[in-house]
């Protein structure tokens, strides 16, 4: 029972932490980066509900609007950078 | 004043069993406020000079030594100083400036070489590192260090001249440190060349500083990064956020509450993942 969702949030984090070196040692990506580092993680939130059969309209717009919040941060940073 | 902080931070029957903090609504809020920040960042950015900008430290006369020392490091001999190439990259760096763009072939299709030509500097081999947005020289030299061809630039046997400009300016709408360094050597030059004895750096060095030179310098050094302020306040709100998550889940997990929501834990991974590289980005282009 323990080792779906551990696979689910060790996936999540190795793929966060692979974007997010590319994110750092290519500046000239992150634009492209900071989009599919949101992306991911808003796709991630509805499979991995959609798996658990939790995924409500309020569960969607929750991960969406902390994929756009961050993907907004990333972008806004990148740009000052 | 104790409740309100209860409802917007902590799961009750107030906020439906989630922090109010962590509603759509307020997210979209957070959305709003660092959209609304950004464009003021670069209003001010644009229209009061000297507020906000790049505290750059980075001067010629360092950039110099510290290719020099690169080269010595590496057991060659160090670049002259050449006037000509000084004033290519000025050109340079006036054209991007003037031109609005960051390459180093003009819109136009003016090469890196063309600039060469223009002053009479008569190339055998030429070459050109961009930097831009820094903010002390040690990064620029460490950045061009750490890619190929523009180590190769700084540590080639072929070059016997160098030329660099830094320029303070607003560039594609934000303010910047911008900085230009060629390299050459002219035709009809030994090579590998002898060690003349190094020109001092301040005779020859065209470090513009603002209100000489390029058009559309600015007369303010500004006394606060747009950077800074930005990761500052990216890293707070993130930090807020971390916080509430943490203790909502707790709460939630020690109450024993269900409820339809994220998961806490992903959300966690996710903004520590963002905090992490909010605290790992250093500012900083080169081409």
């Amino acid at each position: 029972m323990l080792a779906k969702p551990f696979t689910s949030y060790a996936a999540l984090a190795v793929i966060l932490a692979a974007l997010s070196l590319v994110f750092l040692n290519f500046p000239a990506s992150r634009f492209t980066i900071s989009i599919i580092i949101g992306l991911s993680y808003f796709l991630w939130g509805l499979l991995t509900h959609f798996k658990d059969k939790t995924l409500h309209l309020s569960v969607i717009l929750e991960y969406l609007a902390i994929s756009l919040l961050a993907t907004t941060i990333l972008i806004f940073i990148s740009l000052r950078a | 004043m104790i409740k309100t902080l209860s409802h917007l931070f902590t799961p009750q029957p107030s906020n439906n069993y989630k922090a109010k903090t962590l509603h759509i609504s307020s997210l979209s809020i957070f959305l709003i406020i660092v959209m609304i920040s950004q464009i003021l960042i670069s209003f001010i950015g644009k229209n009061v000079p000297g507020v906000l900008g790049i505290a750059s430290s980075i001067t010629a006369e360092d950039l110099i030594d510290l290719t020099n020392q690169k080269r010595q490091d590496n057991g060659l001999t160090q670049l002259e100083i050449n006037p000509s190439l000084t004033s290519a990259a000025m050109q340079k760096a006036a054209d991007m400036i003037n031109k609005n763009y960051w390459a180093h072939t003009s819109p136009e299709g003016r090469t890196p070489w063309t600039f060469f030509k223009e002053v009479d500097y008569q190339y055998l081999y030429a070459g050109e590192n961009l930097a831009r947005d820094f903010l002390d020289p040690q990064s620029v030299i460490n950045a061009w260090m750490k890619s190929p061809t523009h180590r190769d630039n700084i540590l080639s046997r072929r070059y016997q001249d160098v030329g660099i400009v830094v320029v303070h300016d607003t560039f594609q709408g934000q303010p910047t440190t911008l900085v230009v360094q060629l390299f050459g050597t002219q035709i009809g030059s030994a090579l590998p060349s002898v060690d003349k004895g190094i020109q001092p750096a301040e005779a020859v060095l065209a470090e513009i500083t603002p209100g000489e030179g390029v058009a559309g310098l600015k007369d303010k050094i500004p006394f606060l990064s747009s950077f800074q302020l930005t990761k500052a306040m990216s890293i707070s709100l993130t930090l807020i956020l971390l916080s509430v998550i943490i203790f909502d889940t707790i709460i939630i997990t020690k109450k024993k509450i269900v409820r339809l929501s994220g998961k806490g834990l992903a959300h966690l991974i996710f903004l520590g993942i963002l905090l992490i590289l909010l605290l790992g980005i250093q500012p900083g282009l080169i081409l």
